[in-house]
């Protein structure tokens, strides 16, 4: 136990000196996820007009929305959106991850006043997490030597699809069970081990009411930076392994994921802003719309049931992955295993492109779905009541 | 009571977002200055991120307002 975090000062000099400790990690910057070519690594700054400033603020909307209901997976589609601007990658990557702590500290803030953050374990998972990016970078790296850029590329995308389809299908059915009980929270019977497993230290997580060992927290942390340094996602794999592992409800997990999306991206932005990478234009563009977005998706959240944040996470793994899969022959061909034409290529590239951006779509229209349905829904049980009230007086 | 306090988040979502319109005119305006400074690296990592700092604090409270004006008010245990 954290002997430091009983005071009530204690409880914040603590998070200041992880975070502290983890923006001065070199390389963090990489915790993005997207691995980057020294090709790639070009410094311009395009120009904005009307249309490019309307879609970043509508991608921004989307993806804050989905990053509040969910805790992540709202800025997948943002890097190649810019990049779909003419927006060369490494801004693309560093504009993203600065919008990203912004975005994660306001809808952290807003699901801590609803009693859904658990701090302590936001942040044994974001130090872990940062371990994992580290590792994740080195497996890249050492693909990148062998393989070349497009075997790298190649490895991300293999990545997606089998985890996000193996990881989608299951939490997908497993709403649908909640969904058909009508239950809340149910535990996995991974959690209910991993409860037993009591090898010092433990840690009582307050918000949550649990408690666990860290030597199962800090794995759970680790997995998540190592998908972040692979598919820029690691949320994909935070927030599930919360669930299913740790046996944190979905509604806490995806809140405490906010907690690890601002440390990854408060360390990341520092280290991209150092070298001068982050267009700070297109990052306020996109909070325009984040900003309303996450803090609809956090509201939202106290709409719905807890099968919600599990069917929207489940259905954009799921499509996000096919997204991927239609990229796989792209790279097949750059590395001779296939081949294909060059205008199947682009076609290709722009139905994966679309289709991330369908994703993105999907999340928006369930979640905004469900809220309307429930707010009409209260407002006949309002009036209802003041019927009753009326009769009754 | 309930249009009262909806009436009360409209009047702080124009408060907040006309500052909010500022600052972003006063960015868009100097974009050229404004990156030009911002992306010289090193010690200039500071007012990338003290920028974005400001812009979730006050577009951040404009947007909070806006929800609450448009009447997506939190409910249920976890709400207010």
């Amino acid at each position: 136990m954290f002997g430091i975090g009983s005071g009530k000062i204690g409880r914040w000099v603590l998070p200041a000196a992880m975070v502290l400790l983890l923006v001065s990690v070199p390389g963090v910057s990489e915790a993005a996820g997207e691995m980057l070519g020294e090709n790639d690594v070009v410094k311009e700054f395009v120009k904005l007009d009307a249309g490019s400033v309307f879609f970043l603020a509508i991608l921004g909307f989307l993806g804050g929305l989905i990053s509040g209901f969910i805790g992540s997976g709202g800025a997948f589609v943002l890097t190649p959106g810019m990049m779909s601007l003419g927006v060369p990658a490494a801004v693309a990557v560093a504009s993203n991850m600065c919008h990203k702590f912004p975005k994660a500290l306001v809808g952290a803030y807003k699901r801590y006043k609803y009693g859904q953050v658990d701090i302590k374990l936001g942040l044994i998972m974001a130090v872990s997490a940062t371990v994992g990016v580290q590792i994740g970078i080195k497996v890249q790296k050492i693909i990148f030597a062998k393989w070349g850029a497009a075997g790298s590329n190649l490895y991300v995308s293999l990545a997606f699809v089998s985890i996000l389809t193996v990881l989608g299908v299951y939490i997908f059915f497993d709403a649908r069970k909640s969904m058909r009980s009508n239950a809340g929270a149910n535990s996995s019977g991974l959690a209910e081990k991993v409860k037993k497993f009591s090898l010092p230290p433990v840690i009582h997580l307050k918000a949550a009411n649990t408690k666990v060992s860290l030597w199962v927290t800090v794995p759970v942390g680790l997995a998540t930076g190592m998908l972040a340094a692979t598919i820029a996602v690691g949320g994909f794999i935070g927030v599930p392994g919360m669930i299913y592992v740790l046996g944190i409800p979905a509604m806490m997990a995806s809140a405490t994921e906010l907690v690890v999306a601002f440390v990854m991206g408060l360390t990341g932005t520092v280290n991209w802003a150092m070298g001068g990478f982050v267009d700070i234009r297109m990052v306020l563009l996109i909070l325009a719309g984040s900003l309303i977005g996450v803090q609809l998706g956090a509201v939202g959240t106290t709409y719905v049931k807890e099968y919600m944040i599990k069917l929207v996470m489940s259905s954009i793994m799921l499509v996000v992955s096919v997204s991927r899969g239609f990229a796989i022959p792209v790279y097949l061909h750059q590395l001779g295993a296939v081949n294909i034409a060059g205008n199947t290529v682009t076609l290709l590239n722009r139905i994966s492109f679309l289709t991330m951006c369908a994703a993105l779509a999907l999340g928006g229209v369930i979640i905004l779905g469900s809220m309307w349905k429930r707010k009409k829904e209260l407002r006949a049980e309002a009036k209802v009541d003041s019927r009753q009230v009326a009769v009754g007086g | 009571m309930k249009s009262q306090s909806q009436a009360g988040a409209a009047v702080k979502t124009v408060f907040w977002g006309v500052i909010s319109l500022i600052l972003y005119l006063l960015v868009f305006l100097n974009q050229e200055m404004v990156t030009g400074y911002f992306t010289r690296g090193g010690f200039y990592a500071v007012p990338v991120i003290v920028t974005a700092l400001v812009f979730s604090f006050i577009h951040g409270a404009f947007a909070n307002y806006f929800i609450d004006a448009i009447g997506f008010k939190p409910v249920g245990k976890g709400g207010h």
